[in-house]
């Protein structure tokens, strides 16, 4: 059966909220920073220093903790 | 709408909320497509059908005889409305938003999707599965991921390099200890105070040296110079020697008396004699000759003041130089006891050395000898400072080296780990990227195939997929099964028909996907089978849930027919018919009713007419139980055409069947509320068919015979037939056989017994 979207949620909106779930459950982001990254990759304006700071702090934030 | 096409006059359209499906049935040329375009037009500012014909221009869109400024299309939904005219080629609609959205199916159109390239297919469904920002994202990341391994490579490169400088030092070094790793630890945890102390040591001894030394080159200089004003005042006494002696041999005395004439002569400027011999005289030429005389004894004056100041500057050197010698003395004594205090650092030879030089008193006189004593030492202590120096620069060189590894390895071994997070993070987004788009198609391609099973049901074709190719870009491919055979294009092998329903299956399916407000199918079925045109009904009016409404035009009669003789479920469908189309008319809409609200709409005392009313209830009959003759297979005497009267209909009902004739309706927990035997309707249209015939069919003097009454009679029992026998909801004469034991209506809310004859 198909599926109507409602189109609430772009389809970039969609496949942003999925990755950005799976990178949290993967502790590859912060959990405290999930919105600001969907926004950024939603808005299209994410660039490559953007990606290394989120992921590098997630990384910092668990050698921290060990 | 006006002068829009077809619509040479105002045409007003009114959709029953109620319904969602209206079918628009009218026979070519009636405006059907006008219809259509004026819904492309002012919901999607689109021409509509025009753009398939050659030769059309944008104006064409005004019906004929009309002016453009006079065309006007106005939609209302609810509280809102819209308006569209026609401005500068194009459909100017306000308020320009909020449109309902309308998917327009032509005929033409139907497998378009089918046999078109791949491109456009995939043009089609890109809305849907383009991801601009997400690719955009994954493409920042892959760089940032390139970037960081490079660097870490870079990094990985530099570490490697300080484990091999450190292994070359090692090596060097003879490999002490079990490891390069153990020796430079041994080495960086050394205390090597001492040895900085050393090289402090030497360098204040250094210093002591260099000061020295300077010092014992001051001595020499000053030295030189007193040598050279000895013999300078040697000569000068020499010189004043000389010029006393040519003094003496002139007159010794005559100096004294001459300056005591000047003198006198100078105090008695009036004299004019002599005062010894009074003899006249010259003043002033006597004084000036007289200086004269005493000028040629002024040499021996400046040779003594010659001697004298050389004298005084002879005294002054020998000072200066007895102050260098006791600097220089003083200086040694210093230098000596910081040697003294680190003795056990200096060779013996030289404390010795210079402890003799100042013990002997030798310094003054013996420069040159403290000069090589002093550049001796120098040269030991540089020796002895630059040995310190080199363990504590090897020991630095280490330190250096093991932090150079420590910090490459800990920002390589961070490095790695951040690289090896974004490739994993860049995974993740081709992946969810990837799942999300092979799903929107997957999901297509099943509704599709779940659409095309329902009107080709266990026929051995379907298995619909679209895909895509990961070596084409914005390319969406189609193949599916045929007869056992997979991976077929269907454009291939099936059948026009087949590509019909196909190319109708993909279209709705995409129409729900894009949750468009209004499907339009423009004459779509002409080349449906009867046998799948029922199907293809029963998913329409299923489907009819997902979209505000359903707009399908035709001109295929049977399909109407259908509907009306209730044949299939019609309570959710609309029925408009258009008549003949004229230019001065235009287009003229007609409310088609069902069957049998059409002939009770004729029962009332305004608009009763016996022979109409008797002639429609005998069409509705015959057409009722023709269903019912196909629905259990009755006997009929064979036809060419299988076209029968209604008292052959009737004979075809064996009493013994009949009796087992009952509907049953239930509620909404299937609990049985009603039972009506069909028995007595059937006797009783038995016992009235005449009316038809002398009534309805013919004109002869026995018809005249019966009364308005007993027509109207006939048609109500025609009438409560009708209802019994079809489903209150759906409207249709039950027809799923799936329980087994009786007729069932899609509602499941009436059932008609029994299953067969």
């Amino acid at each position: 059966m198909i599926i109507e979207d409602e189109f609430t949620e772009s389809p970039d909106e969609i496949v942003a909220a999925r990755i950005i779930d799976e990178l949290l459950a993967k502790k590859f982001i912060r959990a405290n920073r999930k919105d600001n990254i969907t926004r950024e990759i939603v808005s299209g304006s994410i660039n490559e220093q953007y990606w290394k700071e989120e992921i590098d702090f997630a990384l910092m934030d668990i050698q921290s903790k060990e | 709408m006006e002068s829009f096409r077809g619509a040479t006059q105002k045409l007003q359209l009114d959709f029953d909320h109620r319904k969602p499906v209206m079918m628009i049935y009218g026979e070519n040329g009636t405006g059907k497509s006008t219809i259509v375009d004026a819904f492309s037009f002012i919901c999607g500012k689109d021409f509509g059908s025009m753009k398939l014909r050659s030769g059309t221009k944008e104006e064409h869109i005004c019906s004929i005889c009309s002016s453009l400024d006079s065309l006007k299309i106005e939609l209302k939904a609810g509280m809102k409305q819209w308006r569209a005219t026609y401005k500068s080629k194009k459909a100017l609609v306000v308020p320009d938003e909020n449109t309902p959205t309308v998917r327009v199916l032509h005929r033409s159109q139907i497998t378009l999707l089918v046999e078109t390239q791949a491109t456009k297919r995939y043009d089609e469904i890109s809305r849907f599965i383009e991801l601009p920002a997400i690719d955009r994202a994954e493409e920042k990341l892959n760089r940032v991921k390139i970037e960081i391994e490079q660097d870490y490579t870079i990094k990985e490169t530099l570490y490697t390099k300080s484990e091999s400088e450190l292994l070359t030092h090692w090596e060097s070094h003879n490999k002490p200890g079990h490891s390069a790793r153990e020796w430079a630890t041994g080495i960086v945890d050394k205390d090597l105070f001492e040895q900085k102390n050393l090289i402090s040591d030497y360098d204040t001894i250094q210093s002591y040296i260099c000061d020295l030394l300077k010092i014992c080159s001051e001595y020499e200089t000053k030295k030189n110079d007193l040598d050279k004003e000895r013999i300078k005042i040697l000569e000068a006494k020499e010189k004043e020697s000389q010029e006393i002696a040519k003094v003496v041999t002139k007159d010794s005395d005559l100096q004294g008396l001459l300056q005591q004439t000047l003198k006198y002569l100078s105090r008695n400027q009036d004299q004019k004699k002599c005062p010894v011999c009074e003899s006249p005289i010259l003043h002033n030429e006597l004084m000036n000759n007289i200086k004269l005389k005493i000028d040629s004894f002024s040499e021996v004056t400046a040779a003594k003041g010659l001697v004298e100041s050389m004298q005084q500057s002879f005294e002054k050197s020998q000072h200066s130089l007895k102050e260098v010698c006791q600097k220089r003395s003083a200086t040694c004594q210093t230098l000596l006891d910081k040697i003294n205090s680190c003795k056990n650092s200096i060779c013996n030879t030289y404390i010795v050395g210079l402890t003799s030089l100042i013990k002997d008193n030798v310094l003054p006189e013996q420069n040159d000898k403290v000069t090589d004593v002093l550049n001796n030492l120098n040269e030991y202590v540089r020796n002895q400072r630059g040995k310190s120096q080199e363990i504590v620069n090897q020991q630095q060189l280490i330190i250096n080296i093991l932090s150079n590894i420590d910090n490459n390895k800990a920002d390589y071994e961070h490095d790695k780990l951040l690289a090896e997070r974004l490739n994993q993070t860049l995974s993740i987004v081709i992946l969810k990227r990837k799942e999300y788009v092979s799903g929107v198609i997957k999901e297509i391609s099943e509704e599709v195939n779940r659409l095309y099973e329902e009107i080709h049901p266990d026929e051995k074709i379907g298995s619909l997929e679209l895909y895509l190719l990961d070596t084409k870009k914005k390319s969406l491919e189609l193949r599916s099964s045929f007869y056992g055979n997979d991976d077929i294009p269907p454009q291939s092998y099936y059948s026009e028909s087949h590509l019909d329903t196909l190319g109708i299956c993909i279209n709705i399916a995409l129409a729900k996907k894009y949750k468009t407000d209004i499907l339009i199918l423009d004459d779509v079925v002409t080349s449906v089978d009867s046998s799948h045109l029922g199907r293809f009904i029963d998913l329409l009016v299923n489907e009819s849930r997902h979209f505000k409404n359903i707009i399908i035009t035709t001109h295929y009669r049977p399909w109407k027919e259908l509907y009306k003789y209730h044949q299939k479920a019609n309570q959710n469908i609309q029925f408009v018919e258009l008549k003949f189309w004229d230019i001065n008319r235009g287009i003229t809409v007609l409310s088609e009713k069902l069957s049998i609200a059409e002939l009770e709409e004729q029962l009332v005392p305004e608009k009763f007419e016996r022979q109409t009313v008797a002639s429609k209830s005998g069409v509705i009959l015959e057409r009722l139980l023709t269903i019912l003759c196909r629905k259990y297979s009755l006997a009929l005497p064979y036809k060419t055409p299988p076209e029968y009267t209604l008292g052959e209909l009737l004979s075809a009902f064996p009493g013994k069947f009949t009796k087992k004739m009952k509907v049953e309706r239930l509620n909404n927990v299937n609990e049985v509320t009603d039972s009506c035997e069909l028995h007595q309707f059937v006797q009783d249209i038995r016992e009235s068919l005449f009316i038809r015939n002398m009534v309805g069919c013919h004109y002869n003097t026995i018809g005249v015979q019966f009364s308005d009454n007993d027509v109207l009679e006939f048609a109500k029992l025609t009438i409560a037939f009708a209802k019994a026998i079809t489903c209150h909801e759906s409207g249709e004469i039950p027809d799923r056989s799936k329980s087994g034991s009786f007729w069932e209506s899609k509602t499941g809310m009436t059932r008609l017994y029994p299953l067969e004859a």
